[in-house]
């Protein structure tokens, strides 16, 4: 090549790439022909060309059958999102981690004994959901239970007549068909949650200090010596006495089930990662001390950029949507 | 809830099956498996499904990068054990060029270039495998990139010098597979 002038390498991809006029097509023909150095290169890069094109995979007829059926298990039966093989419980260790958490010593060897039945005998039905997604589920006994974003819950497919219990990661709504000789529980990893017949939620994500139980009707032993009743919500954590709050704002507190994303006074740290559960896409703050400042706020039904641009106006923060990727940052200028 | 219209089902199913490869290929950039990509590439679907009303159906791929490219990249930051593991093999293979002979399998050919891609720098790599890989026009990579059809070109010329350079030790050997292979006409 010495002495050639620098090959016009857009050229030659243009031709390759079938993007190129007659016109250019013939420019790179007369340019072959000049010298074999130059037709020896445009071979070599057109077999390096050829090796980089990947067939288009994937048979879409399949794909389009499966993509239907998505649509139509969300839409019509929001119990078979996501079902996941039944699968059992390790119970003496989660027994035992639960009631060592409340302190309940005598219940020990009760529910172990009733774990390692309800394992044995039923294998548990797993429901999930993830961000966005929000699933309401029918459970044997007639008690139904709304299931909030990036949330789980285990229950065997017939409880059977002596007890009832579910196992819930995250935040869900609990009607319960009241049946005072068969308990209604809840476990979470803070705690067991034991109903009288009423309407509840139960909120219990990973990695939050304290779960917390919010009763719209009925009451609900959140220990075996303290019941709450309507209008009360407990926060209950592993290590300290619940913290029960009368007269709360509970429809506030359960709007979620009805589709409305709410906040009160909550810092915008919580905040944000209750937007990730709910859109699935994180919202970074540039500013640690962005956290610390607290929103109350409703949501309905909005695009999670017309969301954080209301809190940005509400923290005063510029927004920047960066390859995807959402993030806050303080205006320098107060 | 506002209550939606669902999508005109002919044009979805349309939508499905003229994308659907092409942004399977897309997703393989960033995720391993095949399930996961099937699995990614089909929520973006339904997704739009869902959303048909704020769906543009006449000028559909740039929404469809888009969506499917934060639903790679988040995968793929779940996956960052796998990724990582990944890199360092990719680090690992020798860089054979200086004594690659005339009996170099065809396959390890195959992986020096497909090493090359992998380090072009990123635009061009995503500009390059939208052509290579997903089968875009340079007027459609324009178009959800949002840039103009002359920068695609140039980025097209950038790539292919810079994997001519990549792999000169290669060439070599593509020239002996060539003439093995017969001469070709002029």
């Amino acid at each position: 090549m010495i002495g050639s002038p620098e090959p016009d390498y857009a050229l030659i991809a243009r031709v390759f790439a079938d993007e190129a006029t007659a016109a250019e097509r013939e420019e790179l023909e007369q340019w072959i022909r000049k010298s074999s150095d130059h037709d020896i290169l445009v071979r070599r890069l057109h077999t390096v060309w050829a090796q980089t094109g990947v067939v288009i995979e994937g048979d879409a007829h399949h794909a389009l059958a499966e993509i239907h059926s998505r649509i139509a298990r969300r839409r019509s039966a929001p119990t078979r999102i996501l079902l996941r093989s039944p699968y059992r419980w390790q119970p003496t260790a989660w027994a035992a981690a639960a009631l060592v958490t409340l302190g309940l010593g005598s219940y020990t060897l009760r529910d172990r004994i009733t774990w390692q039945r309800s394992a044995t005998a039923e294998p548990l039905t797993q429901v999930a959901t993830t961000s966005g997604q929000r699933a309401t589920i029918q459970l044997s006994d007639g008690s139904t239970v709304t299931l909030s974003v990036s949330s789980r819950i285990s229950y065997p497919r017939n409880f059977g007549g002596r007890e009832r219990e579910v196992q819930l990661e995250g935040e869900a709504y609990f009607d319960v068909k009241h049946d005072a000789r068969v308990p209604f529980r809840v476990r979470t990893n803070h705690g067991v949650t034991e109903d009288v017949g009423t309407r509840f939620a139960v909120r219990a994500y990973r990695g939050e200090a304290a779960s917390r139980v919010v009763v719209a009707e009925g009451k609900v032993a959140i220990a075996p010596h303290l019941v709450i009743s309507a209008g009360d919500v407990a926060l209950v954590t592993g290590t300290q006495s619940p913290v029960v709050e009368h007269h709360a704002d509970v429809n506030r507190l359960m709007s979620w089930k009805d589709g409305t994303l709410e906040f009160v006074d909550l810092p915008l740290r919580d905040v944000v990662r209750d937007l990730e559960r709910w859109y699935g896409e994180s919202v970074k703050l540039n500013d640690p001390a962005l956290g610390n400042r607290t929103i109350t706020a409703s949501f309905n039904d909005a695009p999670l950029s017309d969301v954080v641009a209301f809190i940005a106006r509400v923290v005063d923060a510029t927004v920047s949507n960066k390859a995807g990727s959402i993030s806050l940052t303080p205006r320098i200028n107060r | 809830m506002a209550l939606r219209r669902a999508p005109d089902p002919q044009k979805f199913d349309a939508l499905v099956l003229e994308h659907y490869g092409r942004l399977k290929n897309f997703v393989r950039r960033y995720v391993d498996s095949a399930d996961d990509a099937d699995d990614i590439v089909q929520e973006v679907f339904v997704r739009i499904w869902e959303r048909a009303h704020e769906f543009n159906f006449d000028d559909p791929l740039p929404y469809l990068y888009q969506a499917t490219r934060n639903a790679a990249t988040s995968a793929a930051r779940k996956e960052k054990v796998r990724a990582r593991w990944r890199e360092s093999t990719a680090r690992e293979v020798p860089q054979k060029s200086e004594s690659a002979d005339a009996h170099t399998e065809r396959g390890e050919l195959e992986a020096a270039i497909a090493r090359a891609v992998d380090a072009l720098p990123e635009r061009c790599r995503l500009i390059f495998t939208m052509h290579r890989e997903q089968g875009l026009s340079y007027d459609e990579i324009a178009r959800v990139l949002g840039l103009s059809v002359k920068t695609v070109d140039n980025q097209m010329g950038r790539a292919l010098k810079s994997l001519r350079i990549q792999l000169a030790p290669y060439l070599k050997v593509i020239l002996a597979v060539i003439l093995g292979a017969g001469k070709m006409s002029a």
